[in-house]
């Protein structure tokens, strides 16, 4: 946005997603209310997922899904499914068997925090 | 943007999202934070300081105005992407996050300021350094840092990229492109791999009698059945890679002849691209943080073990078993802002977990990958058993182009995730 020559502002490679992934997470950056876990477990837990899984407005034809809007239920089943191969994965299925059952509920409970 | 725009997408982005709300602060958190050099790891950790610990104020300090990422350089070399592809800008950390970005080398790290090249100073309760790589130029007879003009190392990405991309494009049909990577510990163990592929990439469409020759310090490399199952099935012959034991090991280089000497005789080159063994940025050598060629540090906070105070990640650290990748640097740069945070805080730490996924490209849709999931002892960090792993062998066309797909996915959230 701020220089055209950047990757996201005008080659358009990545085609033009940067000014929606400004929107997302500036609004994160000051919106988001307030929550009660701290730099906890939780968070320190998830911060690994933002690697790949990018907030809705900057994913694209990649396919990795954004989590944007999922509830802890769906991301600890999701989590719960890869790791035991009942859901086919190229990825997450290697990911997910580095957390044990209590984990998963911390993650869960950390990314779906908003969506109760 | 109008307002209501930003309500409606922050809504929307608040579930689910794996960012901090800035609730998840520490609200005690106050003082001031310096990080040393913007890159993977780097301009994570200034920025989630910053998420975490709003009041807590955050300067960066990095020379260039403009990073290249060397993720996606290889696409790059092998003309599937402009160098602007892999471009990024610093102005997102200032305007939407409030990191004070000053655009400076760093000469040192001293006691509670960093010294900028122009004799400043800035002040700070901890510092963060993550300066990268600087590399051994006097290893190799024959070649020396001035010769990286004409024998490119592209393993910064930007000016020495755009060289390599030249002599590529220059090189005659039927010629010889010779790859030769370092042993380890070195940044991104399959890149000179992957790099391999672009090249001969390149080369299938625009000179398909040229040749990519990889002359090994090692015995072995990392996803080596993938990438040679990939090699075969898209290049044929194309590519040859030689172990040390097998005559890879060069002992000198000849600039002026492009030449190639190993323990079995001389291999004449068109394009030269050696990469040098590797060592912590020089700042860490320069600010007493390094033991040999690397920094030690307590791996729950990356506090380094030798100057109390001041945290090191990414490639500088060591952090075995985790790699030197961008995305290891990019995950010890929120344990070490969450420990930063806490520390000033007055709270204790606590253990993170790290994850690194590699991905590297044999063709443009043929992707293959690493993955691990690693916790601190304390001591080191290991990997937790009967997790991660390679890609299957064998998987098919569908499973490549998808893990082709998924490494595209992950280059725009990492950066989104550093930069805006
Ligand atoms: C060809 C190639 C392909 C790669 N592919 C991948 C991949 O697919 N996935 C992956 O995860 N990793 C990949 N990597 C590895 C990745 O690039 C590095 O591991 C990562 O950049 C390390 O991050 P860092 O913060 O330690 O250093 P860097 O990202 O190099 O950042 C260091 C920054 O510090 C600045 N700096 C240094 N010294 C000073 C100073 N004194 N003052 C001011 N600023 C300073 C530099 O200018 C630079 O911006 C690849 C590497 C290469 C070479």
């Amino acid at each position: 946005m701020r220089d055209d020559k950047t990757a996201f502002g005008g080659c358009g490679f990545f085609g033009g997603f940067l000014r929606r992934v400004a929107v997302a997470a500036a609004v994160l950056a000051v919106c988001a209310p307030a929550g009660a876990e701290g730099v906890g477990r939780g968070a320190l837990l998830s911060f690994s997922c933002a690697a790949c899984h990018a907030p809705a407005a900057a994913t694209g034809n990649g396919g990795i899904p954004s989590l944007e809007g999922r509830g802890a239920g769906f991301i600890a089943a999701a989590l719960r499914d890869f790791q035991s191969g009942a859901s086919e994965s190229t990825v997450m299925g290697r990911i997910a068997k580095g957390y044990d059952d209590d984990e998963i509920d911390a993650i869960a409970a950390y990314l779906g925090r908003k969506a109760q | 943007m109008k307002r209501r725009t930003f309500l409606t997408a922050g809504a929307a982005a608040l579930a689910g999202s794996v960012l901090p709300a800035h609730s998840a602060r520490a609200g005690k958190a106050r003082g001031r934070v310096v990080v040393v050099g913007g890159g993977f790891g780097g301009a994570t950790a200034a920025k989630y300081v910053k998420l975490l610990a709003p009041e807590v104020e955050v300067t960066l300090v990095e020379q260039n105005r403009e990073y290249h990422t060397c993720p996606f350089s290889n696409l790059v070399l092998g003309g599937e992407l402009p160098l602007s592809g892999v471009r990024h800008g610093y102005g997102a950390l200032s305007s939407r996050y409030g990191v004070r970005v000053v655009h400076s080398a760093a000469a040192q790290v001293g006691e509670g300021k960093v010294v900028l090249a122009d004799g400043s100073e800035v002040a700070f309760d901890r510092a963060l350094v993550s300066p990268g790589i600087d590399f051994h130029f006097d290893k190799m007879p024959g070649y020396s840092a001035a010769l990286a003009e004409k024998i490119p190392h592209a393993w910064k990405a930007g000016a020495q990229t755009a060289l390599l991309r030249r002599q590529l494009e220059a090189m005659p049909d039927g010629g010889t492109a010779v790859i030769l990577p370092p042993a380890n510990p070195f940044r991104c163990p399959p890149g000179p791999y992957e790099r391999a592929g672009m090249f001969a990439h390149y080369f299938k469409k625009a000179k398909p009698r040229a040749k990519v020759l990889i002359l090994d310090a090692k015995e072995k490399f990392s996803k080596q059945p993938l990438f040679e199952e990939g090699w075969a099935l898209h290049y044929g012959e194309m590519i040859e890679w030689r172990s040390a034991e097998a005559g890879g090991k060069a002992e000198a280089l000849d600039a002026k002849t492009m030449t190639v000497e190993t323990e079995f005789g001389e291999e004449k080159a068109d394009v030269i691209n050696y990469i040098p063994p590797q060592r912590a940025g020089q700042i860490a050598h320069d600010s007493g943080l390094t033991e040999g060629d690397w920094c030690p540090v307590n791996t729950i906070t990356f506090e380094s073990t030798l100057r109390p105070g001041v945290h090191v990640i990414g490639d500088s650290c060591v952090a075995a078993k985790m790699p030197k990748s961008g995305f290891s640097a990019n995950s010890q740069g929120k344990a070490a802002a969450a420990a930063i945070v806490r520390a000033l805080s007055g709270e204790e730490p606590i253990a993170p977990s790290f994850a690194n996924t590699c991905y590297s490209f044999v063709t443009p849709s043929h992707g293959i990958s690493v993955a691990a999931v690693y916790r601190s002892d304390g001591k080191a960090i290991q990997s937790v058993e009967g997790a991660g792993g390679v890609s299957p062998k064998e998987a098919g066309a569908d499973f490549r182009r998808r893990e082709a797909d998924y490494a595209r996915g992950w280059y725009r959230a990492i950066t989104a995730d550093m930069f805006y």
